[in-house]
């Protein structure tokens, strides 16, 4: 079994998006393809295992075959590090990982194997994304953001730690390019890591889509409470607005896919915006996602049964429209099972963006 | 004999419960707006249980309850919340009360006042 190892210069690069696209392509070329994230950081409980949350979406999006635990044999739980640098043991986490390669490699032809934040993430127990791809004897392929100095820089970085780990860097995968900026730095960046020995696989611009977060991804990263509208959780927020002025003036920023954060005591304001999005019947086209109710305050129960006959789910916290407001713009959602149209778009700019070609073979598929 | 609290706007029920529950040996003090309920628990406090009515002119039932549990000297005491059935919410209470609603029982569309009382009596364990 061929194994190609995601890795990327930073955390939020895009090895999810650029795994998707790969595990896609390779299956549209007929080979029997699996899916494994052999160290994971973030993960939920599946029963009584904890697995990593990318092997969930591949599990339950793309029906990824193979056991979960197969996919995510290694979770890093809080407090695993420190304990780990006093007693090192790294069979611990490679027994497990070796394991599930095996089971996988018995019907499959090719591996999409993903890592986990930079090259050298995870060294502190002797599980660094490099070590991890040696171990497997993978090709790895690194992920960096847009730019071009800064991105290059990062790249010569990560690729000499997988080099001096002896894994071979097919090359790298620029993403989250602006499209004002993509000829120029396409251009830049290809003759740039050419200059570097390193060969440029594709060059992705950036979709704002694919940041876009639902109410759903709020309620469940920040634990809020629904007041309402919990049937139209998955609404997609394409901006946030902080609803702190007067209605008259609030009113016009809001636009379709608005997250209203409001102090729940605001009824002026939470009314005002519950109005404009019924407007949307009279070819005004502002729908909002919802509103976020802060303060800990809930409207008035008369407020709250006109909020209830609208199709508009309202959300409650306790923080205060700042913070809450700092919360959710800094929130960088994870593509999840739900997001199939973040999945398409996913594999849409892979197959569109990147030389696949190339990298099936480098990994020796023919 | 427990000493009740009851919070409502409407007369003919509040007479109604008032009746029933002298009836039963408790002493009810009434009042006519959250507002008032708060200066009733401010100046006399000392009650075994708070009944009201969830809809009520100025501030509402819900937040006289989150009122009472944070910030008054009854926050342990029972709070029982109730809606007549000329009250529609279209908010779904009858499946477990919201965090935001901190009332120990809640009864809907309650046309009589015996249904309150007896409720009343099973919260104080009589």
């Amino acid at each position: 079994m061929k194994r190609i190892y995601v890795a990327a210069t930073e955390q939020h690069a895009g090895k999810t998006t650029v795994s998707l696209g790969l595990y896609r392509a390779a299956l549209q070329k007929g080979y029997s393809t699996c899916f494994i994230k052999p160290v994971g950081q973030r993960y939920v409980m599946a029963g009584q295992e904890q697995v990593d949350e990318d092997a969930v979406l591949f599990k339950q999006a793309l029906l990824a075959e193979g056991a979960l635990k197969n996919l995510s044999p290694v979770t890093i739980p809080s407090g695993f590090t420190n304990q780990y640098i006093f007693n090192p043991d790294p069979d611990s986490i490679y027994a497990p990982i070796m394991e599930a390669i095996r089971n996988l490699e018995a019907e499959h032809e090719v591996a999409i194997v993903e890592g986990t934040g930079h090259a050298g993430v995870g060294s502190v127990i002797d599980a660094s994304n490099a070590q991890v791809a040696h171990a497997l004897e993978a090709s790895c392929v690194i992920v960096a953001g847009g730019g071009i100095g800064r991105c290059i820089d990062q790249l010569c970085l990560n690729q000499a730690l997988f080099e001096r780990h002896e894994v071979p860097v097919v090359g790298a995968i620029i993403n989250k390019v602006y499209e004002e900026k993509y000829e120029k730095v396409s251009r830049a960046v290809r003759q740039g890591l050419t200059n570097q020995g390193m060969n440029c696989l594709g060059v992705i611009p950036y979709r704002k889509e694919l940041t876009f977060p639902t109410m759903r991804h709020i309620l469940e990263e920040f634990a809020l409470e629904v007041l309402c509208g919990g049937q139209e959780l998955d609404n997609r927020i394409r901006n946030i607005m902080v609803a702190a002025m007067t209605p008259q003036n609030m009113i016009h920023y809001l636009t379709a896919g608005s997250l209203v954060v409001v102090p729940g005591d605001r009824a002026d304001n939470i009314l005002a915006s519950i109005n404009a999005n019924l407007m949307q019947d009279r070819s005004s086209p502002v729908q909002i996602a919802g509103l976020l109710l802060t303060g800990g305050f809930v409207p008035h129960l008369s407020i709250v049964n006109i909020l209830c006959a609208v199709d508009v789910p309202v959300l409650l916290t306790e923080d205060d429209t700042a913070t809450a407001a700092f919360k959710v713009r800094s929130l960088v959602p994870k593509i999840t099972p739900r997001d199939v149209d973040k999945i398409e778009m996913a594999e849409r700019i892979i197959s569109s963006h990147v030389d696949v070609d190339c990298i099936f073979r480098a990994a020796g598929l023919q | 004999m427990a000493k009740i609290l009851y919070v409502d706007a409407d007369c003919d029920r509040t007479r109604e419960f008032t009746r029933l529950a002298a009836k039963k040996g408790h002493f009810v003090t009434v009042a006519t707006s959250a507002e008032r309920a708060m200066l009733c628990v401010e100046r006399e406090g000392g009650f075994d249980a708070v009944v009201l009515h969830l809809i009520l002119p100025g501030i509402d039932g819900a937040e006289l309850c989150r009122w009472l549990e944070r910030w008054s000297c009854l926050a342990s005491v029972p709070r029982v919340v109730f809606t007549g059935p000329e009250t529609e919410l279209r908010i779904d209470l009858t499946h477990g009360l919201p965090r935001w609603l901190p009332a120990h029982r809640y009864l809907d569309s309650v046309d009589t006042m015996d249904r309150i009382v007896a409720e009343l009596e099973r919260v104080l364990g009589f």
